[in-house]
């Protein structure tokens, strides 16, 4: 084990981190916006509505990410007549793909409700969007905080993929200073450190949130 | 049996599996693993697997998905009424007996819907196996692509291809559902 080739190339190697957080986050936050559209879309009594975010979601849970990325890198060029940046490829397809899993969380946590509470929200004569925006999603919400940390270490994970079209996030970067050093053993276990430690966490947290619901909940 | 240290152990693979990324895993299966060996071993795995990307591909896909299943098995495990246990022991059943004629019966039927998506799930994932060079059906779609210019043609085919086997397989398990479905088990909703 040769320990010092971390220390020589730790500053190149977090500097990758930094990467796979933005990612992460901004994945996290867009792919929660179009998991909310769809799962409206999905709860909707509107056929038009329905059947067209029933579709997005079973098409994109059908497919593996990195062919997500690859649509994209093969289709962008057609639809705009240039190629995407690398960067905004990756955040597309991640807020695309993870959307279609946000959905299915949040029409999970929608329709843990009790039907009671939208009729009372109707009876005081709140419109549907204003039952929908006070009264359901905030109870809703609260409920699937444990399985929304838990898809945001997931998403965590998955920026890795990125790698695939040379986005220098965490992985390609240890991937390089491997083909540099030849240290596989040490540089990869590392790698697997660095994310276990922090999806650990993740993890973790959610379990606790999860216990804490359930004792809450009687 | 030291229940304790096959309790740590079991916890301990499932947390190392399920919280490091499934990339990492197929590079360290791919790149370092082999270095661990010794030397001879090391000779003997370069002269005689030409296809040792394929071989570290199955290493890391059926590593990371054991530690799925595991969850899922433990979960169908916990789903079972302790009621179950206590009167299977108390008509003298011993614990082999109990868990492969009471528990697991009831258990395995519990965890087929959840088992169904895990399965879905690692055919998608061995889509990454083409980062370390296994031509499985995006790589290969990829592979065309690089000769005949024709990417977004490719891409459509491959997806179709795994839009296919997730109707397929999720078409079979809902027969399979109806065939062993459990009476008087509320059915999964949706």
């Amino acid at each position: 084990m040769d320990m010092d080739v971390i220390t020589r190339n730790l500053h190149f190697m977090l500097g990758g981190l930094v990467l796979t957080f933005e990612l992460a986050i901004i994945t996290l936050s867009g792919g929660f916006l179009v998991g909310l559209i769809l799962a409206m879309g999905r709860l909707s009594s509107r056929p038009w509505l329905y059947y067209p975010a029933t579709c997005y979601v079973h098409f994109f849970r059908g497919l593996p990410l990195i062919l997500v990325i690859f649509w994209l890198y093969f289709l962008s060029p057609v639809l705009t007549g240039r190629s995407l940046e690398a960067f905004y490829a990756a955040i597309i397809a991640f807020v695309v793909f993870e959307g279609a899993y946000f959905a299915e969380i949040i029409r999970a946590g929608i329709q843990s409700i009790p039907r009671g509470q939208a009729k009372a929200a109707y009876s005081t004569g709140l419109t549907p969007f204003q039952c929908m925006r006070h009264v359901i999603l905030p109870q809703a919400l609260r409920n699937m905080i444990p399985a929304l940390v838990t898809q945001a270490v997931i998403i965590f994970q998955d920026t890795s993929v990125a790698y695939v079209i040379g986005l220098r996030e965490f992985l390609r970067r240890v991937n390089l200073v491997d083909a540099r050093e030849a240290r596989s053993v040490e540089l990869y276990l590392f790698a697997g450190l660095v994310y276990f430690t922090f999806c650990s966490t993740g993890s973790l947290l959610s379990q606790r949130l999860e216990n804490r619901r359930q004792r809450n909940w009687v | 049996m030291p229940t304790r240290s096959f309790r740590f152990l079991g916890a301990a693979y499932v947390q190392i599996f399920r919280n490091t990324p499934f990339l990492v895993q197929l590079f360290f299966w791919y790149f370092a693993a082999p270095l661990l060996l010794p030397r001879p071993a090391q000779e003997w795995l370069y002269d005689n697997v030409p296809n040792y990307a394929y071989w570290a591909g199955v290493a890391a896909l059926g590593t990371y998905t054991a530690s799925r299943v595991a969850e899922h098995f433990r979960s169908g495990l916990l789903a079972i009424p302790r009621d179950q246990y206590r009167a299977a022991y108390s008509t003298g059943l011993t614990t082999l007996q109990t868990y492969r004629y009471v528990i697991a019966p009831y258990a395995f039927r519990i965890i087929i819907p959840p088992f169904t998506t895990e399965f879905l799930t690692c055919f998608k994932n061995s889509a990454l196996a083409m980062t370390i060079g296994v031509m499985e059906v995006t790589h290969t779609a990829y592979y065309v692509d690089s000769f005949t210019s024709h990417g977004l043609e490719t891409t459509t085919a491959a997806s179709l291809v795994y839009l296919c086997i997730a109707l397929c397989v999720a078409f079979f398990m809902s027969l399979v559902e109806k065939r062993i479905f459990i009476p008087g088990m509320i059915a999964r909703s949706q």
